[in-house]
Protein backbone atom coordinates (compact mmCIF):
# COMPACT_ATOMS: atom_id res chain seq x y z
CA UNK A 1 0.00 0.00 0.00
CA UNK A 2 1.37 3.41 -0.91
CA UNK A 3 1.82 6.29 1.49
CA UNK A 4 -0.92 8.17 -0.36
CA UNK A 5 -3.38 5.30 0.12
CA UNK A 6 -2.47 5.18 3.82
CA UNK A 7 -3.22 8.88 4.15
CA UNK A 8 -6.52 8.37 2.34
CA UNK A 9 -7.47 5.58 4.75
CA UNK A 10 -6.62 7.74 7.75
CA UNK A 11 -8.70 10.62 6.39
CA UNK A 12 -11.63 8.28 5.66
CA UNK A 13 -11.38 6.75 9.14
CA UNK A 14 -11.38 10.20 10.77
CA UNK A 15 -14.35 11.26 8.65
CA UNK A 16 -16.28 8.17 9.77
CA UNK A 17 -15.34 8.84 13.40
CA UNK A 18 -16.53 12.45 13.13
CA UNK A 19 -19.77 11.27 11.50
CA UNK A 20 -20.39 8.76 14.29
CA UNK A 21 -19.65 11.40 16.92
CA UNK A 22 -22.06 13.83 15.28
CA UNK A 23 -24.75 11.15 15.12
CA UNK A 24 -24.25 10.39 18.83
CA UNK A 25 -24.89 14.02 19.83
CA UNK A 26 -28.32 15.28 20.74
CA UNK A 27 -29.59 18.61 19.49
CA UNK A 28 -28.52 20.50 22.62
CA UNK A 29 -24.95 19.28 22.33
CA UNK A 30 -24.82 20.37 18.70
CA UNK A 31 -26.20 23.77 19.73
CA UNK A 32 -23.51 24.04 22.42
CA UNK A 33 -20.82 23.36 19.80
CA UNK A 34 -22.36 25.95 17.51
CA UNK A 35 -22.47 28.51 20.33
CA UNK A 36 -18.85 27.77 21.19
CA UNK A 37 -17.76 28.23 17.57
CA UNK A 38 -19.79 31.41 17.06
CA UNK A 39 -18.97 33.14 20.35
CA UNK A 40 -15.33 32.03 20.21
CA UNK A 41 -14.97 33.42 16.70
CA UNK A 42 -16.65 36.71 17.62
CA UNK A 43 -14.53 37.01 20.79
CA UNK A 44 -11.35 36.34 18.83
CA UNK A 45 -12.14 38.77 16.02
CA UNK A 46 -13.40 41.50 18.33
CA UNK A 47 -10.40 41.10 20.65
CA UNK A 48 -8.05 41.39 17.70
CA UNK A 49 -9.87 44.47 16.40
CA UNK A 50 -9.91 46.12 19.83
CA UNK A 51 -6.26 45.66 20.71
CA UNK A 52 -4.42 45.19 17.40
CA UNK A 53 -6.73 46.59 14.72
CA UNK A 54 -6.05 49.93 13.08
CA UNK A 55 -9.59 51.21 13.61
CA UNK A 56 -10.22 49.46 16.91
CA UNK A 57 -11.18 52.72 18.56
CA UNK A 58 -13.91 53.58 16.08
CA UNK A 59 -15.43 50.23 15.09
CA UNK A 60 -19.14 50.31 15.78
CA UNK A 61 -19.76 46.65 16.50
CA UNK A 62 -22.29 46.67 19.31
CA UNK A 63 -25.41 47.62 17.36
CA UNK A 64 -25.09 45.03 14.58
CA UNK A 65 -23.73 42.43 17.02
CA UNK A 66 -26.71 42.69 19.36
CA UNK A 67 -29.12 42.48 16.42
CA UNK A 68 -27.29 39.40 15.17
CA UNK A 69 -27.40 37.92 18.65
CA UNK A 70 -31.13 38.63 18.99
CA UNK A 71 -31.99 37.18 15.57
CA UNK A 72 -29.85 34.08 16.26
CA UNK A 73 -31.41 33.61 19.68
CA UNK A 74 -34.99 33.89 18.36
CA UNK A 75 -34.10 31.51 15.50
CA UNK A 76 -32.82 28.86 17.92
CA UNK A 77 -35.67 29.29 20.40
CA UNK A 78 -38.22 28.89 17.60
CA UNK A 79 -36.46 25.83 16.23
CA UNK A 80 -36.04 24.30 19.69
CA UNK A 81 -39.65 24.80 20.69
CA UNK A 82 -40.62 21.22 19.87
CA UNK A 83 -37.55 19.74 21.46
CA UNK A 84 -37.86 18.47 25.02
CA UNK A 85 -35.06 19.51 27.34
CA UNK A 86 -34.46 16.70 29.77
CA UNK A 87 -33.03 17.01 33.25
CA UNK A 88 -29.45 16.19 32.21
CA UNK A 89 -29.53 18.92 29.55
CA UNK A 90 -30.86 21.35 32.17
CA UNK A 91 -28.13 20.34 34.62
CA UNK A 92 -25.45 20.82 31.96
CA UNK A 93 -26.92 24.19 30.96
CA UNK A 94 -26.84 25.23 34.63
CA UNK A 95 -23.14 24.30 34.85
CA UNK A 96 -22.47 26.40 31.75
CA UNK A 97 -24.44 29.41 33.00
CA UNK A 98 -22.67 29.30 36.38
CA UNK A 99 -19.25 29.21 34.72
CA UNK A 100 -20.19 31.99 32.29
CA UNK A 101 -21.47 34.35 34.99
CA UNK A 102 -18.51 33.62 37.27
CA UNK A 103 -16.09 34.38 34.41
CA UNK A 104 -17.92 37.60 33.54
CA UNK A 105 -17.84 38.79 37.16
CA UNK A 106 -14.16 37.92 37.48
CA UNK A 107 -13.26 39.70 34.24
CA UNK A 108 -15.18 42.84 35.28
CA UNK A 109 -13.44 42.90 38.65
CA UNK A 110 -10.01 42.35 37.08
CA UNK A 111 -10.70 44.97 34.37
CA UNK A 112 -11.83 47.53 36.95
CA UNK A 113 -8.63 46.96 38.96
CA UNK A 114 -6.27 46.85 35.98
CA UNK A 115 -7.82 49.93 34.33
CA UNK A 116 -6.38 52.16 37.07
CA UNK A 117 -2.89 51.51 35.74
CA UNK A 118 -3.90 52.35 32.18
CA UNK A 119 -5.66 55.66 32.69
CA UNK A 120 -4.02 57.28 29.65
CA UNK A 121 -4.85 54.38 27.36
CA UNK A 122 -8.51 54.29 28.43
CA UNK A 123 -8.87 58.08 28.21
CA UNK A 124 -7.66 57.95 24.60
CA UNK A 125 -10.41 55.47 23.62
CA UNK A 126 -13.86 56.44 22.38
CA UNK A 127 -17.17 55.46 23.88
CA UNK A 128 -17.60 52.92 21.07
CA UNK A 129 -14.33 51.25 22.04
CA UNK A 130 -15.42 50.91 25.67
CA UNK A 131 -18.82 49.55 24.60
CA UNK A 132 -17.12 47.05 22.32
CA UNK A 133 -14.78 46.08 25.14
CA UNK A 134 -17.74 45.23 27.39
CA UNK A 135 -19.36 43.27 24.56
CA UNK A 136 -16.06 41.42 24.13
CA UNK A 137 -16.19 40.38 27.80
CA UNK A 138 -19.75 39.10 27.28
CA UNK A 139 -18.57 37.09 24.24
CA UNK A 140 -15.73 35.54 26.25
CA UNK A 141 -18.12 34.56 29.05
CA UNK A 142 -20.50 33.04 26.47
CA UNK A 143 -17.60 31.09 24.98
CA UNK A 144 -16.74 29.74 28.41
CA UNK A 145 -20.41 28.90 29.04
CA UNK A 146 -20.49 26.89 25.77
CA UNK A 147 -17.09 25.28 26.43
CA UNK A 148 -18.22 24.02 29.84
CA UNK A 149 -21.39 22.56 28.28
CA UNK A 150 -19.38 20.85 25.52
CA UNK A 151 -16.95 19.47 28.11
CA UNK A 152 -19.81 18.01 30.20
CA UNK A 153 -21.46 16.43 27.16
CA UNK A 154 -18.14 14.97 26.06
CA UNK A 155 -17.39 13.60 29.55
CA UNK A 156 -20.81 11.90 29.73
CA UNK A 157 -20.19 10.17 26.41
CA UNK A 158 -16.71 8.81 27.27
CA UNK B 1 -13.78 11.76 36.63
CA UNK B 2 -15.15 8.46 37.92
CA UNK B 3 -18.81 9.44 37.67
CA UNK B 4 -21.39 8.90 40.33
CA UNK B 5 -21.51 6.57 43.36
CA UNK B 6 -24.96 5.39 42.26
CA UNK B 7 -24.79 2.18 40.25
CA UNK B 8 -27.64 0.74 38.22
CA UNK B 9 -28.84 -2.36 36.38
CA UNK B 10 -30.58 -0.56 33.53
CA UNK B 11 -28.69 -2.41 30.83
CA UNK B 12 -29.52 -5.82 32.33
CA UNK B 13 -33.16 -4.90 32.85
CA UNK B 14 -33.45 -3.69 29.25
CA UNK B 15 -32.18 -6.98 27.92
CA UNK B 16 -34.37 -8.99 30.26
CA UNK B 17 -37.36 -7.17 28.81
CA UNK B 18 -37.03 -8.29 25.24
CA UNK B 19 -33.88 -6.33 24.44
CA UNK B 20 -35.61 -3.00 24.86
CA UNK B 21 -33.66 -0.31 23.03
CA UNK B 22 -32.18 2.72 24.72
CA UNK B 23 -34.42 4.91 22.57
CA UNK B 24 -37.55 3.01 23.66
CA UNK B 25 -36.61 3.41 27.32
CA UNK B 26 -35.80 7.08 26.76
CA UNK B 27 -39.18 7.67 25.10
CA UNK B 28 -40.98 5.85 27.92
CA UNK B 29 -39.23 8.00 30.54
CA UNK B 30 -39.37 11.32 28.67
CA UNK B 31 -35.62 11.85 28.31
CA UNK B 32 -33.13 11.70 25.45
CA UNK B 33 -31.24 8.55 24.43
CA UNK B 34 -28.01 10.30 25.41
CA UNK B 35 -29.25 10.54 29.00
CA UNK B 36 -29.88 6.78 29.09
CA UNK B 37 -26.37 6.21 27.69
CA UNK B 38 -24.89 8.46 30.41
CA UNK B 39 -26.93 6.64 33.08
CA UNK B 40 -25.83 3.20 31.92
CA UNK B 41 -22.21 4.35 31.84
CA UNK B 42 -22.53 5.58 35.43
CA UNK B 43 -21.75 9.14 34.36
CA UNK B 44 -24.98 10.70 35.55
CA UNK B 45 -27.04 10.38 38.73
CA UNK B 46 -30.74 10.75 37.92
CA UNK B 47 -33.24 12.82 39.87
CA UNK B 48 -35.61 10.95 42.15
CA UNK B 49 -38.40 11.53 39.64
CA UNK B 50 -36.45 10.01 36.75
CA UNK B 51 -35.35 7.09 38.94
CA UNK B 52 -39.01 6.32 39.69
CA UNK B 53 -39.96 6.71 36.03
CA UNK B 54 -37.30 4.20 34.99
CA UNK B 55 -38.29 1.75 37.72
CA UNK B 56 -41.98 2.03 36.76
CA UNK B 57 -41.12 1.42 33.12
CA UNK B 58 -39.47 -1.86 34.12
CA UNK B 59 -42.25 -2.65 36.61
CA UNK B 60 -39.87 -2.97 39.55
CA UNK B 61 -38.92 -0.94 42.61
CA UNK B 62 -36.30 1.82 42.57
CA UNK B 63 -33.95 -0.27 44.71
CA UNK B 64 -34.06 -3.03 42.07
CA UNK B 65 -32.67 -0.61 39.49
CA UNK B 66 -30.36 1.65 41.49
CA UNK B 67 -27.94 0.90 44.29
CA UNK B 68 -25.33 2.79 46.30
CA UNK B 69 -21.78 1.75 45.45
CA UNK B 70 -19.23 2.09 48.28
Amino acid sequence: MTRRQDMGDVVEERRMKAGKMLAAMNRHEKTAWLLLAASGLVAGLLGWTLFFGDDGTETKVIGPAWWLFLVGYVFFIRRDRTLAVDERDQAIQAHGVRAGYAALMLMLVVASVVVEGFGGFVASRTGHWLGNFLFWLVCISMSLHAAVMVWHYGRDRR
Amino acid sequence: MTGTPIGNDIRRLRFERGEMTQQALADACGVTRQTIIALEAGRYAPSLELAFRIARTFGVGVEDVFRWQD
